[in-house]
């Protein structure tokens, strides 16, 4: 494939990844106070996102970008709540593993890697359009 | 996910399409078919840009798909023309020939 059209593809890949990202976070930060809805239940486990590079699709010398969904396997912080439907026999109750503050890094992240990937869209596309518009000037 | 857009590499088989009518009248591929092929192609890229806009709009697409697939019309067209105005200019250059 065209190398400048495969740098939108993969730019375009790239814009994908960091939207899930975005999805994730919200997710996460959506969820900071969901605690179980049974007595002794695990409250919300935090979702962590990773990224892979993979063989594209479209052109086998380039590589794409996969993206992988998991969860935080960290221990859930504790809460002395005894009116809380999810409370244990002690008036324990299990807060989900969410650093609010952490996700709030995360998607300050997420913004700039997905401006960049803009940036490269933008580039690739403009490269493209100028070598066409030599046609029309003499 | 879109149709092969007309390539770059294409603009050099039309300018050996017009060298090849105007020095020996060989056989082949005319430009007329040559354009004809090229406007399908083109028309199907076009089409995939209007779904596209469609889908955006009631949300079953991507912003980002969205704007690369009318980006890739807007490129197309502008590709289009250019050979367009090309010919055209070449056919006009003929007509003002010195008899």
């Amino acid at each position: 494939m065209n190398a400048l059209r495969m740098s939108i593809e993969v730019a375009a890949a790239g814009l994908h990844a960091q939207a899930e990202r975005v999805r994730v976070v919200s997710e996460n930060i959506a969820n900071a106070h969901s605690v179980a809805a049974v007595a002794r239940g695990d409250p919300y486990r935090r979702k962590t996102i990773t990224f892979a590079s993979e063989l594209s699709r479209l052109d086998p010398a380039a590589r794409s970008l996969a993206v992988r969904i998991g969860t935080d396997s960290s221990p859930f912080g504790m809460e002395h709540d005894p009116g809380n439907p999810a409370a244990d026999a002690s008036g324990n109750v299990k807060k989900p593993n969410v650093n609010v503050l952490l996700e709030l890094a995360d998607m300050r992240e997420a913004n700039h890697a997905y401006e960049a990937d803009l940036q490269m869209l933008k580039q690739a596309s403009g490269m493209i359009s100028t070598t066409i518009s030599m046609l029309r000037d003499n | 996910m879109l149709a092969p857009l007309a390539n770059i590499d294409t603009l050099k088989l039309a300018t050996s399409d017009v060298g090849g009518l105007v020095a020996a009248n060989t056989v082949g591929p005319d430009f007329a078919s040559y354009l004809k092929e090229r406007l399908v192609e083109n028309s199907d890229v076009l089409k995939a840009a209007e779904s596209a806009a469609s889908r955006g709009i009631r949300g079953e697409m991507s912003e980002a798909d969205v704007v690369q697939s009318i980006l890739a019309a807007q490129r197309s067209l502008q590709q289009m023309i250019g050979i367009r105005d090309r010919f055209v200019a070449s056919l006009q250059e003929i007509t003002r020939m010195a008899i």
